[in-house]
């Protein structure tokens, strides 16, 4: 992951995780990723792989194409 | 603090423990290939190899102790998740470069002063060692900001 690929990835997971009323810890442990993962991912700091952004999705209800968009 | 944060933060204390250890007892080593007896250096080297021997054997055990542990809560997968491979792999690219560049000061180095293959050797290994394990610790590191 190049951190061009990091710029170019938004998502909106901060706003889906709010939604769904869990904390960054609580989501970790249901997509099996530490804390750490989902803070840096959130922060647009690291770039899920398709894997973990579709369990994300499952988790918090949410389609993959909404949580996560390319930014112009 | 949940037990995935803190397994993650104890394999962070543990790689701190053994790198620092590893590197103050080869440092300490190579500190004796370069100095004569009798010097303050050399005592001061003696003691290093000693403690940073002593600590990096306890630091091994430790990381062994802590293998176990991560065994037993069937953590292994979740702390070496995805983001974690990827510190990882960048601090093993990262550290690849700091090796070719510390090559190139020894090869350098040796136009100047007689140097042993010895020395040369373990200053590479200090490097090989000690790069990747400061790299993963410093890209891995936790910025603290739990957010509700």
């Amino acid at each position: 992951m190049t951190h061009a690929a990091a710029d170019s990835l938004g998502n909106r997971l901060k706003e889906a995780r709010a939604r769904a009323g869990l904390t960054q810890a609580e989501l970790a442990a249901a997509v099996g990723v530490t804390r750490k993962t989902v803070n840096t991912v959130e922060n647009c700091v690291f770039v899920p792989s398709a894997l973990l952004a579709l369990k994300l999705a499952r988790v918090l209800d949410t389609p993959v194409e909404e949580l996560f968009f390319l930014r112009e | 603090m949940d037990t995935i944060t803190r397994l993650v933060r104890r394999r962070n204390l543990v790689l701190a423990l053994a790198g620092s250890a590893f590197f103050i007892w080869q440092t300490s080593e190579l500190t004796q290939d370069l100095t004569v007896d009798g010097t303050a250096l050399m005592s001061a080297a003696n003691i290093g190899e000693t403690i940073g021997a002593i600590t990096w054997v306890v630091a091994s055990l430790t990381f062994l102790a802590f293998t176990f542990q991560v065994r037993r809560e069937r953590a292994g997968a979740i702390i070496n998740d995805e983001a974690a491979r990827h510190d990882r792999a960048r601090a093993m690219a990262v550290g690849y470069k700091v090796m070719v560049v510390t090559i190139g000061v020894l090869f350098l180095s040796q136009e100047f002063i007689d140097m042993d293959a010895a020395v040369a050797l373990r200053a590479l290994l200090i490097v090989a060692v000690t790069a990747p394990v400061s790299l993963f610790l410093w890209f891995s590191r936790d910025s603290g900001d739990v957010e509700p």
